[in-house]
């Protein structure tokens, strides 16, 4: 773990600006607090001795009363500055963090994220996220601190007693030297408990999930007995974690104490023998816990480094990468479409596609039919841009596709899948999606109506205001692919990407769905996924694809007349 | 407050030990005082006897030292051991606990929950508890302790009046000011968690919808709504770290000014003779140290709310009721094991229109049956009835002619084998993942049950054989192969009377299917069979 990637590296300098401003206010504020701390001891000093040995009187020392209040007053402001800075600067990372991960999600897209584990992504862009602060919230500070307490200690007291600072300059390096064992051995045993932390997590998430069927299995009692197995192993672990670490820490502090102990004793001694004055000895003893203590307190925090160190690490593969660009498309009519010997492989060394030609004429409608695993679905997710060819090339209209900006490509496209996805928002949200900047009532109105979703729309209490639920959880089957039907006629785009959207629905809703999708493909090119008889009887021509090539392809009544080779077609009757 | 005090209930079997850590928190904090104080003296006095030309005896303060800094060194470390130790085996139970809570109340007391929510709440918001003892209720005594004790101090060397305002500085600054943090940064703890837990659940939205608001060039609105969420978070943060940043400047604050006022009253004791020089010293650095026992408190203040809105999550989860109540007084279960539904409805909550209606239906015993019928029908509803995952509104399910109700729960579940649609693969070995089910059944059953399933040879030439991994969710296996291994749980249940089959032969091919069923013919002998199936 010591040795970090270049990838994290660079997503770590690149935070560094990101921070600026208030990270270099929150060093200065915690660097002019450490500073404050010396001169308040130094007054400290100055007081008693003037009380102890010169018997001052009150109005003696209102003076230095009034500057030590004063001192108070500005390290208290440091205090707080260096907070405040440091939180400003943590949550300007996460900020750009969030926005950067969320913005190179849509550069890589589904297909190529596919090979994240279900969650994974989220906990990387939330969890992950709140895991890097701690490094600009409270280690910045913590190491200038560090920095700049024990070095002005040690001027200032070289200055007054070289012996006091000779004892400390001793003792720094075995401090040190112990820290760095220590937090060697905190850096190994933390990412332990990391990984038992993330077993312990999986292992709740497994035994819950089964938890239901071994309750009617009558064993659920075995996974209680599981679980405290488990929950009393991760405790035994991040103990024997924390041991190692509290051990450190007690070398460490009987390092200090020791020097403290040995600065009090040539103090006490020089002064009872008159070599020394009180106020300097005073002032050496005041200051010398002052030397240890960020020392120490850093490592106190070391863990916090780790886990943002880890996080950085997690989330620096899914940062690295340039932003989709490419030439605007202006849509000239429907798109010809052109497979040019287009080989697609996986990043997991799958090979989805295998030489695949075929030209699409413009406004025509071609339904791709194959069994599954047979790169259907890869066709269509190289026309969405969701994946490029390892080799070969999409032609539309004569250009490669891959030399145009995506998010302008996909504005002249319009899909729609067997499972419509619904986010939080309104119904009009939800159809008008990011189409155009305004939302076009005339047009929604329209939509709705050649959806045949109008008359149940105004049925609610809101019409098209009324709020979804998660996921649009609380749509029919029938009602969710109106609704997606809806979003398509509202989109308007050059051409349609279609997979068996009229699957899963009852004869009533696929009817209805069948004929709003007849209306939407007129002028338009149309691509699509069947498995269904009626979906493939109104196509222009059937392309039979296996094992990511064109098999075999014809009009649909030599399709279904079986002229072509069905047996190695699904073909659902319905 | 009030689950702070539920969690103190439900911790009282460990309070021995709590109450061993918190004594030696206390003992190593006054060795802390005691090694600086005496410290203190002894510098001063050595000074006051070297202006004087005269010798003094040091031996006894420098014991002193030597032993106050042995303790504290070895003290805290102690200290935190045994409280650390002591947390995690109260966390580890606590956790038992919630999960055996749990298993209580399911499946039914859980369905409508998600159940990476409820890991996400045994995993985080109990690993949250760790501060409540740590750095929330030890710390709190430590540092109430340490002022009573350090101002009576104070009072015994005479100086009533300095006590009286060191106590007023240690109220106010140590005290009252993290209390006024906790009150502000309580409400927003409660819009943090909720913020928090939307912009999760939009994030997944957001991911899992990526491709149709990809399509529709709606990412963009989308991660600006986004943004501004977490920027609303992080300003209720910002809210709370201001209420922490302020109560750690306002206790260093009350730390300056509690050492002027000892110099200041100081002078005039010194004046009077009332003090010695080492005296004031000593009380000056006691003072200091005893403001060290006080450092923690803004922080844990700043951070209480979060932890109190976990334990109101853990315990609303805790307070959930199962859907179903065992009989008073359960009859044996019968001999027979004719399966009867009669004229039973259901609505489920919250619905107008009722899942059942008036369903009869019955399975003979021995016999097999099938139950057709397109998605949403009412299947799942029917199996979840016959299982008492829940009980019908009316009508009626007698098992060899007893009502279902009226037999204990572990009686009915142990006569009927579910194997559902979706069955959950463990992220274990093959044998765990049927001995999870069977928890007696021998290698040789293990086999057998497998090969009813069709699985045998498959499992015959994997690496490990029965032993090998099968990943997370059984992501090492293929659909068809997760189905076939729930399907052999369900034949290992010999002791079932009734087999229920949850479309078996879903993502099997023909001649698959067909092998499945014929070993589950074979393996059945005479129990009855239930076979449901979503084709129309």
């Amino acid at each position: 773990m010591t040795e970090r990637s270049a990838q994290s590296a660079e997503l770590l300098r690149s935070l560094r600006a990101v921070a600026g401003g208030h990270a270099r206010a929150a060093t200065f504020a915690a660097a002019v607090g450490g500073v404050l701390a010396v001169a308040t001891a130094q007054l400290i000093a100055s007081v008693v001795d003037r009380l102890v040995f010169g018997h001052a009187a009150l109005t003696d020392i209102v003076p230095l009363l009034a500057l030590l209040a004063g001192v108070a007053l500005f390290r208290a402001m440091a205090a707080w500055l260096t907070e405040r800075a440091a939180f400003e600067a943590a949550a300007k990372v996460r900020r750009h963090l969030f926005r950067r991960g969320l913005e190179r999600v849509s550069a890589l897209g589904p297909v190529r994220l596919g090979e994240y584990a279900p969650g994974e992504l989220v906990a990387l862009l939330t969890d992950s996220l709140d895991a890097v602060a701690p490094l600009w919230r409270s280690w910045q500070p913590a190491i200038v601190r560090a920095a700049v307490v024990p070095a002005a200690v040690l001027a200032v007291v070289t200055w007054r007693d070289p012996l006091a600072a000779a004892i400390l300059v001793v003792a720094l390096p075995l401090l040190v030297w112990f820290s760095i064992l220590a937090g060697k051995g905190a850096e190994q045993a933390s990412g332990e408990r990391w990984a038992g932390l993330a077993r312990l997590g999986g292992h709740l998430l497994d035994q819950i999930r089964g938890l239901p069927e071994r309750k009617l299995a009558g064993t659920a009692d075995r996974a209680v007995e599981a679980v405290k197995v488990a929950a009393e192993r991760y405790g035994r672990e991040t103990m024997a974690v924390l041991r190692i670490a509290f051990l450190s820490a007690l070398v460490v502090e009987f390092v200090a104490t020791a020097a403290i102990a040995g600065v009090a004793i040539a103090v006490g001694f020089r002064l009872l023998w008159g070599e020394m004055d009180f106020a300097t000895g005073l002032f050496v003893l005041l200051l010398a816990p002052e030397f240890f203590a960020p020392l120490r307190d850093i490592g106190a925090r070391r863990h916090a480094k780790l886990e943002a160190l880890t996080a950085l690490d997690k989330l620096a593969p899914l940062l690295d990468g340039p932003s989709a660009t490419g030439r605007p498309y202006i849509a000239a009519g429907p798109p010809v479409i052109r497979f040019d010997e287009v080989r697609v492989v996986h990043a997991d060394g799958r090979v989805a596609l295998d030489g695949f030609s075929l030209d699409i004429a413009a406004g025509e409608h071609v339904a791709l039919v194959g069994p599954s695993g047979a790169g259907k679905s890869t066709v269509l997710a190289l026309l969405l841009r969701f994946i490029e060819p390892t080799s070969g090339r999409v032609l539309i209209d004569g250009e490669p596709l891959s030399e145009i900006d995506p998010a302008a490509w996909r504005r002249a496209l319009v899909a729609m899948s067997q499972t419509p996805q619904f986010f939080e928002g309104s119904i009009a949200d939800n159809i008008v999606m990011g189409r155009s900047a305004e939302r076009d009532d005339a047009a929604l109105r329209e939509a709705l109506v050649a959806a045949d979703a109008a008359a149940w729309v105004d049925r609610l209490p809101d019409g098209a205001a009324t709020a979804l639920a998660e996921r649009g959880a609380n749509l029919s089957g029938g009602e969710a692919q109106r609704l997606a039907l809806a979003r398509a006629i509202y989109a308007a785009g050059s051409l349609l990407l279609f997979d068996e959207p009229t699957a899963h629905l009852d004869a009533e809703a696929q009817r209805l769905v069948t004929q709003g999708l007849a209306r939407l493909r007129e002028g338009r090119t149309v691509l699509t996924i069947a498995h269904r008889r009626e979906t493939i009887a109104a196509a222009d021509r059937v392309v039979i694809i296996e094992r990511g090539r064109v098999a075999a392809q014809g009009t649909p009544a030599q399709l279904l007349a079986g002229a072509l080779d069905r047996s190695k077609v699904e073909c659902t009757d319905a | 407050m009030r689950d702070l005090m539920r969690l103190v209930r439900l911790w009282r079997g460990s309070l021995p030990l709590l109450i061993g850590a918190l004594a030696i928190s206390l003992f190593t904090t006054f060795a802390n005082l005691a090694l600086m104080a005496t410290a203190g003296w002894f510098v001063t006095a050595m000074a006051v006897a070297g202006a004087a030309g005269v010798t003094m005896n040091y031996f006894t303060p420098s014991a002193i030292i030597r032993f106050a800094a042995i303790v504290r060194t070895g003290g805290r470390w102690l200290d935190r051991v045994v409280s650390h130790e002591a947390t995690f085996a109260l966390l580890a139970s606590t956790r038992v606990a919630l999960f055996a809570r749990l298993a209580a109340i399911a499946p039914g007391g859980l369905a409508d929950l998600r159940s990476g929510e409820v890991a996400a709440r045994l995993k985080l918001d109990i690993d949250r508890l760790e501060i409540v003892f740590l750095r929330l209720v030890a710390p709190v005594v430590v540092a109430i302790v340490v002022g009573a004790v350090v101002i009576r101090v104070v009072a015994w060397f005479g100086q009533t009046s300095l006590a009286w305002l060191l106590a007023a500085i240690l109220v106010v600054g140590g005290l009252i000011g993290p209390a006024l943090v906790v009150r502000a940064a309580r409400t927003v703890s409660d819009r943090d968690a909720v913020l928090a837990a939307t912009l999760r659940r939009r994030t997944t939205e957001h991911l899992d919808g990526l491709a149709t608001l990809l399509v529709t060039g709606d990412d963009r609105r989308r991660i600006d709504a986004l943004d501004e969420l977490l920027a609303q978070r992080i300003e209720a943060e910002r809210r709370i770290a201001t209420c922490s940043a302020f109560g750690a400047a306002g206790l260093g604050a009350a730390s300056d000014v509690a050492v002027i006022a000892v110099l200041g009253l100081g002078v005039s004791a010194l004046g009077s003779a009332a003090i010695s020089g080492p005296d004031l010293t000593l009380i000056l650095l006691l003072v200091l140290a005893s403001f060290e026992a006080f450092a923690p408190l803004p922080v844990a203040a700043a951070g209480l709310g979060a932890t109190l809105v976990s334990l109101q999550r853990l315990f609303a989860l805790w307070d959930r009721a199962a859907l179903v109540e065992e009989p008073a007084h359960p009859l044996r279960l019968p001999q027979g094991f004719d399966l009867v539904v009669d004229r039973v409805s259901l609505t489920y909550p919250g619905r107008t229109m009722p899942a059942l209606r008036d369903v009869d239906f019955s399975l003979p015993q021995g016999a097999e049956r099938r139950l057709d019928g397109p998605s949403g029908s009412g299947k799942s509803t029917l199996i979840d009835l016959l299982l008492r995952v829940r009980d019908p509104d009316a009508g009626e399910i007698r098992l060899g002619g007893v009502p279902v109700r009226r037999l204990a729960l572990a009686d009915l579940r142990s006569a009927i084998a579910l194997v559902p649609q979706q069955p959950h693969i463990f992220a274990a070995t093959i044998a765990d993942n049927l001995r999870a089910f069977a928890p007696e059944a021998s290698d040789a059953e293990l086999w057998a049950a497998l090969e009813g399933a069709g699985l045998k040879q498959a499992v015959t030439q994997m690496p490990a054989q029965l032993a090998t991994y099968v990943g997370e969710g059984g992501t090492r296996l293929s659909g068809g192969e997760v189905r076939r291994l729930a399907i052999a749980r369900g034949l290992l249940r010999t002791g079932a009377r009734i087999l229920i089959l949850d479309e078996p032969t879903e993502g099997l091919d023909d001649a698959t299917a067909a092998e499945v069923m014929r070993g589950v013919e074979r393996l059945r002998r005479d129990r009855s069979l239930l076979i449901v199936s979503h084709r129309a």
